[in-house]
């Protein structure tokens, strides 16, 4: 058996902490006559020996504060918080567009409503065609009076002629009188 | 990983754990579901049954206490955030290590101008070695060249030996927590010890296991 499969081989037991066997004898009878074997071998487990030394001296006498749960709970819970309300802002962001279509459409059926019949304020304005004002004597918006104008009421019918006409010359403002039937007499 | 019967060398005590966390148990107490039905009480429980291997893993491998105790917050915070989707029927060492170490290296490389090695957590380890002076000396500085050694190392092959050598963990319950098979590990733990090997000159080598060296007569 060479001294490099033995020097391997057991260093790799040694090294993972493997059990030796009834496998192992040849490597250990070699062992006990080659001196350069047995440096190397011991070399190994004296380096595995010297690292854990070292890694535990890197934690010797170190502890987490007693105080490391109260910190952990208070971060933990604070954490829980922010994430509800990011969570309901998520909730509420999810619903905006929806809520934006609703808002929309209601602003549609209004708009077309509001076509069809005056709101109240244009109603008063036709109750009262002669009063360009509305009731706190504020003067009527453009968007008012172009409505006014729209929907202005017919004019009155005038009422039925009793013998009085009504005046072919414009100057003449009133009632005219009829022309007096021709009775064959001279003055 | 007990010492074989009759085997005259001295066996390297590896594999076994020392913080009583095994990593492999499942929760038979139902501490997770607990948590996950919001009981705090049981994530203080949970917090003092896992913050030792936890901070551990974070301290070997920041060298910070500082450093080291935030990084344990932060994995338990996550760990409460994240509760719902812990699983039940498994121990949450593995995930609470894997979390722990991704923090780590993702500190320590943000902050890596700024993390010194602590030579004077090293001054005190090496007393028990031997009564002799030159070789309390010398190990000293085997010591320090493997803390630096270490350092050095890239961070799997850090975690590798942290998990293998510093916690005890079998190969398979390191390999489940670095999330790799165990030839993988196997062979990270290999690469580091062959450069850890390196580190140390020719003359230090020879003292390093002047003390340890394997005798003749220690065989079978």
């Amino acid at each position: 058996m060479s001294c490099r499969r033995v020097s391997r081989e057991l260093i790799e037991r040694f090294r993972f902490g493997e059990e030796l066997d009834s496998r192992s004898a040849p490597h250990l009878a070699h062992l006990a006559d080659c001196a350069t074997c047995r440096e190397e071998v011991g070399l190994e487990r004296s380096l595995v020996l010297q690292l854990q030394r070292a890694l535990r001296a890197r934690i010797a006498g170190q502890d987490p504060s007693p105080r490391a749960f109260n910190a952990v709970r208070i971060r933990a819970l604070a954490e829980e918080e922010q994430v509800t309300w990011r969570s309901r802002l998520f909730r509420i962001a999810r619903l905006m567009p929806a809520g934006a279509a609703m808002a929309l459409m209601l602003a549609a059926v209004v708009n077309v409503a509001g076509d069809r019949q005056p709101t109240l304020l244009q109603a008063r304005t036709v109750a009262w065609p002669g009063v360009m004002e509305r009731a706190d004597n504020d003067p009527l918006t453009p968007h008012e009076v172009a409505w006014w104008l729209v929907y202005q009421p017919p004019p009155p019918i005038p009422p039925p002629a009793t013998g009085v006409m009504p005046s072919a010359d414009p100057s003449t403002r009133g009632l005219a009188t009829l022309p007096k039937p021709a009775t064959g007499l001279t003055e | 990983m007990n010492p074989p019967e009759g085997a005259g060398v001295v066996w390297v005590p590896i594999g076994a754990s020392d913080h009583g966390v095994p990593v492999g148990t499942t929760q038979p107490d139902g501490l997770v579901e607990r948590i996950q039905s919001g009981d705090l009480d049981a994530f203080e429980e949970f917090f003092n049954r896992y913050k030792r291997p936890v901070y551990t893993t974070a301290l070997a491998i920041t060298r910070d206490p500082f450093l080291a105790e935030e990084i344990l917050q932060d994995c338990f915070v996550k760990a409460y955030r994240v509760r719902d989707r812990l699983r039940t029927d498994v121990s949450p060492l593995p995930w609470l290590q894997r979390v722990c170490t991704n923090l780590c290296y993702s500190r320590v490389t943000r902050r890596k101008a700024s993390v010194e090695p602590l030579t004077a957590l090293i001054t005190n380890l090496v007393t028990d070695l031997t009564s002799r002076p030159d070789q309390v000396v010398e190990s000293r500085e085997i010591i320090e060249v493997l803390q630096r050694g270490i350092d050095a190392l890239p961070p799997k092959q850090q975690t590798a030996i942290i998990l293998y050598y510093l916690h005890g963990y079998s190969l398979a319950e390191s390999a489940e927590i670095a999330e790799c098979n165990v030839g993988t590990m196997k062979s990270r733990l290999h690469y580091a010890l062959k450069a850890l090997r390196a580190q140390l000159p020719i003359e230090r080598r020879a003292s390093a296991h002047a003390d340890s060296r394997l005798t003749s007569h220690e065989l079978p």
